[in-house]
C-alpha cells in the first residue's frame, strides 16, 4: 500500500456523504448532569457545577440569541417564564415518599397509569441492573429479576417492558409473560400498554427496518403488524388509537387500523411522536442547530382538532388525558392547555436548593398524579405528588 | 467550574461533526452512530474534568465512542430512537462522477468489512489515530491493528481500482 493511496482512502473517508446528525448535546448535557448527580459526588460540590453547567449549556448549545444572565438557571423554566398571568387553578399539590421494598442508591417512579393507583418504577445502581418494582395503592411488589426497564402499566395493573436483549414482556397478576417476537425480525421495543389490553411497540430487523405492532395482554404470544414497513408505534389512547411514525411523519392509526398522518408544525421538516392519552398527543420536531447538534423542541397535538403546537419548553416527559404536559426539566411543572401552570412542591425535609434536582418522569390521565424521585445526599428516592381540586 | 463546563461544550461543539462521521462510518447505521454519539457525549460530560486532562483528549474520546459502540452492538433495542428513520446521505451537485461513484463504493466495501476490519480503517484513516492508539481504543494488540489494517486496505482497495477502472476505461 502506497501512501498515496493511503491518502485517498483517508480523503474518502472525510468526504463520504453521511447522513445528518441528531445528536442533541443539551440533552447530553442535562443527562450528564443527572448521571453525574447519581454518582456518589459530594452534594455542594456538585450542585455547584450544576449551575454553572445550566448558563454555559443554554448560550453555546441552545442557539438563543441572546446570552441569559449568568444567575438565571438556564435549564430550569420557572413558572414566570411559561408566560402564565392567569391565575391559578385551585388544585393543592403534595408530595410524598414511595416505600422501597429493596436498597439501591438510584429509585425512581416512572410511570403511572391513568387512574393514578399503579405506579412502576426501578430500583438499582443506576447502571442498568435496576428491579422493576410495581406500586398499587401505594404497596410496593418486586417483579421478578428478567423484568428490566419498564415502558408502561395500565389501569389494571399490567406492567410492560423490553429487556436488554430486545424482547419485549408483560408482566400480568403476578406472572412475566414474553412478547412474541414476529418472525423476521430481531427485536421488539414496547412503548404502551391501555386499559384494554392493547400493547403497542416497534419490531425491527438488524439493517434497521421497522414495523409497528400491537399485541393484546390476553395473548402476548401473539401479535399484529400495524401500518407498513417504516412504521413505528409509540403510544395508545384507551380508546385503541395507536400513535407513531411512519417514515418520518407523525401517524396515527384509528382502533380500526384507519391510518392518517397528523400535522407537523410549519417550518419544521418532520416531527416524532412519544405519548398519547385522551385526545392528546406529545412528540418533538427538530429545532435550532448549533454545529451538527439539533436541539429537538416538544410538540402537543389535539387528535381530535389535528392542531399542534410549539411547546416553549425544553422538554416534556408526559401528557395527561386533560392535555395537561408534564415538564420535568428542573421543578416539576404542569402545565395546562390554556397555558396555566403549577409547580409541584418539594419535600419540607428534602434541601433542594437548586432546580434539576427533582425529577418527574409520568402524569395520570387527570392530571392530578405525578410520579418522579429526588436526588438528596447521593441517592435517588421515588416519589408521587397527588394533587386535589 | 464555568471554565471547565465551557471548555466541554466549546470541545463537543467542534468534534460533533467529526465524531458523527466516525461513528456513522464505523457502524453504516445512522440512527446508532446517533445513539452512539449521544451516549459517548454524555459520558463524557460526566467525566470531563478528568478526560480533559488525558494527554491526547482525542484518542480517548474515540476509545468511549468505540465501547459505547460494541456496548451498543448488544443492548442497542432497548434504547429508544431519537427519530423514526434513516435520511438519504446529502449529495452535492458538484461533485465530479467518478469521485461520487468512489465514495459509494467506498461505503459498499466499508459496509462488506468485518466490524474489526472496519473499525481500524476509520479510527487509523479518518480518525488519524497512531496505532497505538488505535489498539488502545480497540482494546486489542497493536499486530492485531496492524494485521486487521492489511486486510481492510487490501478489501478496499481492490473495490476502489474496480471503481477507477469501470469509470475511467470506455467500454
Amino acid at each position: 500500500m502506497t501512501t498515496e493511496d493511503d491518502q485517498r482512502i483517508a480523503e474518502l473517508l472525510r468526504s463520504v456523504p453521511v447522513p445528518e446528525s441528531r445528536v442533541d448535546l443539551r440533552r447530553a448535557v442535562r443527562d450528564g448532569r443527572r448521571r453525574r448527580q447519581r454518582r456518589r459526588v459530594g452534594g455542594i460540590a456538585a450542585l455547584t457545577v450544576l449551575a454553572g453547567v445550566g448558563v454555559v449549556s443554554a448560550v453555546q448549545v441552545g442557539g438563543t440569541a441572546s446570552p441569559p444572565a449568568p444567575t438565571v438557571p438556564a435549564l430550569a423554566v420557572s413558572p414566570a417564564e411559561t408566560g402564565s398571568a392567569a391565575p391559578r387553578p385551585p388544585v393543592t399539590c403534595q408530595a410524598s415518599w414511595l416505600p422501597q421494598p429493596i436498597e439501591g442508591p438510584v429509585a425512581v417512579a416512572n410511570r403511572v397509569d391513568p387512574t393514578g393507583r399503579h405506579i412502576v418504577g426501578d430500583i438499582g445502581t443506576g447502571q442498568e441492573d435496576g428491579r422493576v418494582v410495581l406500586w398499587t395503592d401505594g404497596t410496593p411488589v418486586v417483579l421478578p429479576a428478567a423484568a428490566r426497564q419498564p415502558a408502561a402499566v395500565n389501569t389494571r395493573g399490567y406492567v410492560v417492558g423490553t429487556d436488554g436483549d430486545g424482547t419485549g414482556w408483560l408482566y400480568r397478576n403476578g406472572k412475566l409473560h414474553v412478547l412474541a417476537t414476529p418472525p423476521g425480525y430481531d427485536a421488539v421495543l414496547v412503548h404502551a400498554v391501555n386499559g384494554r389490553g392493547d400493547i403497542v411497540g416497534t419490531a425491527r430487523r438488524s439493517d434497521d427496518s421497522h414495523q409497528a405492532v400491537l399485541w393484546s395482554t390476553d395473548h402476548p404470544e401473539k401479535y399484529r403488524l400495524i401500518g407498513q414497513r417504516g412504521s413505528s408505534a409509540t403510544g395508545i389512547t384507551e380508546d385503541g388509537t395507536i400513535v407513531g411514525t411512519m417514515g418520518e411523519r407523525p401517524y396515527r392509526w384509528s382502533p380500526q387500523g384507519v391510518a392518517a398522518a397528523l400535522a407537523v408544525p410549519d417550518g419544521y421538516p418532520r416531527a416524532s411522536v412519544e405519548s398519547a392519552q385522551g385526545e392528546w398527543a406529545i412528540g418533538m420536531v427538530p429545532g435550532a442547530r448549533t454545529g451538527s447538534a439539533v436541539q429537538m423542541l416538544p410538540v402537543r397535538w389535539n387528535l381530535t382538532t389535528g392542531a399542534v403546537s410549539l411547546l416553549p419548553f425544553p422538554g416534556a416527559n408526559g401528557i395527561a388525558g386533560n392535555g395537561d404536559v408534564l415538564v420535568a426539566d428542573g421543578a416539576p411543572l404542569v402545565v395546562a392547555p390554556d397555558g396555566t401552570s403549577r409547580r409541584l412542591p418539594g419535600r419540607p425535609e428534602v434541601r433542594a436548593t437548586e432546580a434539576g434536582i427533582y425529577t418527574a418522569e409520568g402524569i395520570s390521565d387527570d392530571g392530578l398524579t405525578v410520579v418522579g424521585a429526588v436526588y438528596e445526599k447521593q441517592a435517588y428516592r421515588p416519589l408521587v405528588w397527588r394533587c386535589t381540586r | 467550574m464555568v471554565d471547565a463546563e465551557g471548555e466541554f461544550v466549546e470541545y463537543v461543539s467542534a468534534r460533533l461533526p467529526s465524531l458523527h462521521r466516525t461513528a456513522f462510518l464505523m457502524c453504516g447505521d445512522a440512527h446508532l452512530a446517533d445513539d452512539v454519539v449521544q451516549q459517548t457525549v454524555t459520558a463524557l460530560y460526566v467525566n470531563w474534568r478528568r478526560v480533559s486532562r488525558a494527554d491526547n483528549v482525542d484518542a480517548y474520546v474515540h476509545r468511549m465512542l468505540v465501547h459505547k459502540l460494541v456496548d451498543e452492538k448488544r443492548l442497542s433495542w432497548a434504547k429508544v430512537r431519537l427519530l423514526g428513520s434513516v435520511p438519504e446521505p446529502e449529495r452535492s451537485p458538484v461533485t465530479p462522477h467518478d469521485d461520487l461513484a468512489e465514495r459509494d463504493s467506498l461505503l459498499a466495501a466499508l459496509a462488506r468489512l468485518p466490524r474489526g476490519q472496519r473499525t481500524v480503517l476509520v479510527l487509523r484513516f479518518l480518525c488519524d489515530l497512531s496505532l497505538t492508539d488505535t489498539a488502545a481504543a480497540m482494546g486489542c494488540s497493536e499486530g492485531n491493528v496492524k494485521s486487521q489494517t492489511a486486510r481492510a486496505l487490501a478489501a478496499v482497495r481492490q473495490v476502489l481500482d474496480v471503481t477507477e477502472m469501470s469509470v475511467r476505461s470506455p467500454r
